[in-house]
């Protein structure tokens, strides 16, 4: 469905933000776009739905470019940009005025969803506060059935309730058909949720896997003693004890936790290369 | 599959959505309105077209071009109109309607409804009946000059609509420098060209320049009126087309 081939951007001549990235998302699946602050994660959403374009390399969504942005290629996509604003209309005139231009887009999923985030009715859109506009959005987003919804920092600005909210909408919202790209630093928002862990770092896509994969070849540790954490190519201490991560030599079954994923990563990128190539 | 560059049901569509989620165009009507009918009030109905309303809509029109720079800064304002579903083009288009048919057709309307309003008004206050008179009976108006200036606005509305596409801050005061700057080399050209006849800054332009119009020719005028304008829009759309989110960090 979109194809990432050999693609490097830069925002100043020589100092590639992202370089040699590769990368496919196929039908089906929640994808959590992870890494640092700068890492690129936004600049990458971008790159994908034709809003900049990469200086090598290409990104095509069904065989065209997304850089040409045509009509065809925009109804099949949706970016829920980390800001955004709403504009003074109902939230009827709202749907009318946008909905037409996804094919799919399906009214009784976006009233659904709009019940489970428990908004209330309203006679203009500005009148919601943020963490609501950001609710309305996230429905009506869902509620266009695109086969590529792209979502940055969807949950920034979301109390605790609207969170798991949030998880049960994505969850609803998902099909065979469909992908949704996660952006994120907050990586706990995500747990339970995503299918494949992508993570940005040192200008490549360090890590592109399952996560079924991930618990495959990774044994994730919480434990108290320290003595517990030995092959670990990452640990640290935490309130409750000491969680690590470690070659998942004895086939342990164990739940993944993406933070530490995350910070493994981080920390010996060269190991977890070596795992997953 | 759907004609990627223009389909009529898109485009309709798009008009629709781009003029209802346009947050002031009551308001502005409202305001000419208003303004107009004051004018009529002080003036006892009459106003000249070429000495009050066409100055008015052209720099109404301009004003309306660069602040349509408001579609492409906030980001978020620009990733909306970028991923809208619809062609370059037809974003191109829905601009050119709001700032060739819109434009004019409110500053009718609102001048149609300030005649009667001001009719009314004085009535009220003069304690006397009113005076009816047809639409726009009191407009003070020449056929002769409307073509150069429909040239004359058309072009330059052109230009600040791609001036706006350009520049992303300062757009006002950075397309009329522009302009200034072209204004000057192109009557500089003229004058040369010519051979004669006056060194003339803004000849283009400028409506009220009727005897370079003799000498050059109307048609030659009405020619490269129409083709400066194409030119402008054509470089709008290829700077729609090659928008980029984040242009300003390069």
């Amino acid at each position: 469905m979109m194809k990432v081939e050999d693609m490097a951007f830069s925002y100043r001549r020589n100092e590639y933000l992202l370089n040699k990235v590769n990368f496919e998302i196929t039908p089906g699946g929640v994808y959590g776009l992870l890494g640092k602050n700068g890492s690129g994660k936004s600049t990458l959403l971008y790159l994908m739905t034709g809003l900049m374009f990469p200086q090598i390399g290409s990104v095509t969504i069904n065989g065209i470019p997304s850089r040409k942005r045509t009509p065809e290629v925009l109804s099949n996509i949706y970016l829920l940009p980390e800001e955004f604003d709403l504009p003074e209309v109902s939230a009827d005139v709202y749907v009318k005025n946008n909905a037409q231009f996804y094919p799919r887009f399906n009214r009784e999923q976006f009233d659904n969803y709009l019940q489970i985030f428990e908004l209330p009715a309203i006679k203009k859109l500005s009148q919601y506060s943020m963490g609501q506009k950001k609710k309305f959005i996230v429905s009506f987003a869902l509620a266009t059935n695109v086969p590529l919804l792209f979502m940055d920092e969807p949950t920034n600005g979301m109390d605790i309730p609207s969170k798991s909210q949030f998880r049960k909408v994505i969850a609803l919202g998902m099909s065979d058909e469909r992908s949704i790209i996660i952006s994120t630093h907050q990586v706990r928002d995500l747990e339970s949720m995503i299918d494949r862990v992508m993570v940005l770092h040192d200008n490549t896509m360090m890590l592109n896997e399952s996560v079924l994969e991930i618990a495959r070849k990774l044994e994730f540790i919480h434990t108290t003693s320290k003595d517990d954490l030995q092959g670990c190519i990452y640990s640290t201490f935490t309130p409750n004890g000491f969680v690590g991560v470690r070659p998942n030599v004895n086939d342990v079954d164990t739940t993944v936790d993406l933070e530490t994923l995350f910070n493994a990563v981080i920390a010996n990128p060269l190991c977890i290369k070596q795992l997953f190539v | 599959m759907e004609n990627q560059i223009f389909s009529l049901n898109r485009f309709g569509a798009y008009l629709i959505k781009y003029f209802s989620e346009y947050r002031s165009l009551r308001l502005q009507l409202l305001i000419l309105t208003g303004v107009f009918t004051a004018l009529m009030c002080i003036t006892g109905g009459g106003l000249s077209f070429y000495g009050v309303i066409a100055p008015a809509m052209f720099i109404f029109a301009i004003v309306a071009a660069t602040h349509l720079g408001a579609m492409f800064n906030p980001r978020a304002n620009k990733i909306k109109f970028l991923l809208t579903p619809v062609s370059q083009l037809e974003k191109l288009l829905a601009i050119v309607v709001h700032l060739y048919i819109v434009v004019p057709v409110m500053f009718a309307v609102s001048i149609f409804v300030a005649q009667y309003a001001a009719m009314l008004l004085v009535a009220l206050f003069s304690l006397s009946l009113p005076h009816f008179e047809w639409p726009y009976a009191d407009i003070d108006f020449e056929t002769s000059a409307l073509g150069l200036y429909v040239l004359s606005y058309v072009s330059s509305v052109a230009f600040y609509l791609m001036g706006t596409t350009i520049f992303t801050r300062h757009t006002f005061l950075k397309t009329t420098g522009l302009m200034l700057i072209l204004n000057f080399v192109f009557g500089a050209l003229m004058s040369v060209a010519i051979g004669m006849h006056a060194f003339s800054v803004g000849a283009f332009t400028q409506f009220e320049n009727f005897e370079l119009v003799n000498n050059v020719g109307g048609n030659f005028l009405i020619v490269m009126s129409v083709v400066v304008t194409l030119l402008y829009l054509g470089i709008a759309y290829m700077r729609i087309a090659e928008m980029e989110v984040n242009e300003t960090k390069k």
